[in-house]
This record gives C-alpha cells, sequence and structure tokens, in this order.
C-alpha cells in the first residue's frame, strides 16, 4: 500500500495503476478494471454468444488478472497478457460446456434485419455481434482474435493451442461466412 | 487486403463497447471478499500452526521429562565404558582374535597371488 499515497486514481497512468496494483492495492485494481471494462467485454461479447455469458467471463478474467498480476513483467504487456487470460476463460468456459469447436448450421442465413439499415445498407459498417453470432464459437474466436485484435495466425495458434492449419481455416471459412451473409443481405 | 476485410477490421475497430453499468463495483467488491477471505485464511493458518507447534512442544517437554533422566544414565555409562576400554589395553581375547586374522590373512593372500600368478601364465600360453 506504499504506492497507494502518491497515487491520485483519476489522473494516474495506466502503468502507475498496473504497479499499485501490484503491490495489491485494491483500489488501483478498481481503477483499471473501469478503465479497461469496456474493451475486455467487448471482446469477449464477439467471442460469446450471449452478453451475460461474455461478462460473467471478463469478471472471471479480472480476478484471474488480480491473482496473477504479479507475473505481469511489464505494465506495457498488460493489454496481451490481459487478452490471452480471457482467451483462456473463453476457451475453459466452452470446455467446460463441451461445447467448443462444435460446427453450427452451414446454412448461413441473410442479416436482413441489420443490413437493412442505411448506413449497413451503405456499406460502412456490419452489426458485428448479430454477424459473427451466426459463427461456430471456434470460427468466431479465429476471427475475432484476426480480425478484430490483430493477431497473426501464428500468435492465435500461440494463444489458443489449436493446429495452425485449423486457426487458418476457421479464420478462412469464417470471414467467407461473413461475407456471404453480408451479399445475401 | 480485400475491400470486405478492410470493411470487416473498420467494423470491429468501431464496433461498441459497453458503459460500465457497475461492472467495475462489482469485480472490485469480489476482489475485496476474496482478499478478505485470504487474509482470514492465512490468520487461521498461524493460529493453527502456533497451536500445532505448543502441542508438539509440550508432548517432547512430557516425554523428556519421563525419559530424560534414564536416557542421560544410559549415555553416561555407555561414555563411562567407552573411556575405560579405551584407558586399558586390549584383553587377551582381543589379541588371540587378531593374531589368528593376521595368520588367516596371509594364507589368504598366498592363494590369490597364486591363483592370479595361474592365471596370467595361461593367458600367456594360450595367446603364445
Amino acid at each position: 500500500m506504499a504506492t497507494r499515497a502518491f497515487l491520485n486514481l483519476a489522473d494516474a497512468t495506466e502503468a502507475a495503476l498496473i504497479v499499485a496494483a501490484q503491490a495489491r492495492d485494491q483500489a488501483a485494481f478498481g481503477e483499471l478494471v473501469k478503465r479497461r471494462q469496456g474493451w475486455a467485454r467487448a471482446l469477449l461479447r464477439k467471442m460469446c454468444q450471449s452478453h451475460a455469458e461474455a461478462d460473467d467471463l471478463a469478471q472471471e478474467a479480472f480476478i484471474k488478472a488480480w491473482d496473477r498480476l504479479r507475473d505481469l513483467e511489464t505494465p506495457a504487456a498488460f493489454p496481451g497478457w490481459f487478452r490471452r487470460i480471457a482467451v483462456t476463460t473463453f476457451l475453459m468456459a466452452k470446455r467446460r460446456q463441451k461445447a467448443v469447436f462444435e460446427e453450427i448450421d452451414e446454412a448461413v442465413s441473410p442479416l436482413a434485419d441489420e443490413t437493412s439499415t442505411p448506413e449497413a445498407q451503405a456499406g460502412a459498417k456490419i452489426d458485428l455481434e448479430k454477424a459473427l453470432a451466426r459463427l461456430s464459437d471456434a470460427e468466431r474466436l479465429c476471427v475475432t482474435l484476426n480480425h478484430g485484435e490483430g493477431l497473426s495466425h501464428g500468435e492465435i495458434v500461440e494463444m489458443t493451442g489449436l493446429p495452425l492449419g485449423t486457426v487458418k481455416s476457421h479464420v478462412l471459412r469464417g470471414t467467407e461466412k461473413l461475407r456471404r451473409m453480408l451479399e445475401a443481405a | 487486403m480485400n475491400d470486405f476485410d478492410a470493411l470487416l477490421k473498420r467494423s470491429f475497430a468501431e464496433a461498441d463497447e459497453p458503459a460500465d453499468d457497475g461492472f467495475s463495483v462489482q469485480v472490485s467488491h469480489t476482489v475485496a471478499r476474496r482478499e478478505a477471505a485470504s487474509t482470514l485464511r492465512s490468520r487461521a493458518y498461524a493460529v493453527a500452526m502456533g497451536v500445532a507447534g505448543l502441542a508438539v512442544f509440550y508432548g517432547v517437554y512430557a516425554l523428556a521429562s519421563a525419559l530424560g533422566p534414564q536416557i542421560l544414565a544410559m549415555a553416561g555409562l555407555e561414555l563411562a565404558q567407552a573411556h575405560g576400554a579405551l584407558a586399558s589395553g586390549p584383553s587377551e581375547t582381543a589379541q588371540s582374535l587378531m593374531q589368528s586374522l593376521s595368520a588367516g590373512m596371509t594364507q589368504v593372500l598366498l592363494i590369490t597371488a597364486a591363483l592370479a600368478g595361474g592365471a596370467v601364465a595361461y593367458r600367456s600360453v594360450q595367446q603364445g
């Protein structure tokens, strides 16, 4: 708690918050959660089919992060380090449900409702969550990490433990399904 | 990168992030509860270890009180016997035993040398 006395939470940098949280400062960790919750929950909402499940997993991931924060070597590595925890939490949850990598119906339905909006019709943006929900768990995970988080196939392999060929296949098929959904709309 | 990939990346980048609807408070409360429970557990563990240490100490003390004088007396006796054995010279029995061993050892060495010499001679004959 020695760092706490010198830390104004609202103005503190993320690195300072992380260092304080590593010294078991709960208030600093609370501030860190407040700043990162949007990113973490959005990431997991893209991977999960329900917001409630994603929020539960995000909470689980933050608790794990609190427990393991001393393992983090540099504050700058926090986003990647936390992303790995979030993905592992997601994979463990799916394994518990024994649902991971089950394929869903190959017939891809068009995104009639969401692509009928003027914005989507103009091709500016797609309703990502609804489109992703139509992919299988594995495709959604790989597409999110590749297109959303900018990870290479190799990094996804390292993070998920899936074979390289499988990752490439999931990214390709997931992306193709999203494309077909939009074209059919 | 084609147009669709670019659209996909932009959609990911522009996807809305959920507002903090009490999520961070919930996580903070969970962390606080876990830390409190962990502190309580470690204190209970320390108390349990203290009680166990006292119990062991009391048991050893009781045992030492009962058997200590006997053990010390036996140790003193053994020490006195050892001191006596070292102070006096070897007994007659020990002396005769040592002589027998020396004589026997000579025989054993002679037989071993003869066998080794025979083996060497045999090998040289075979090779020659």
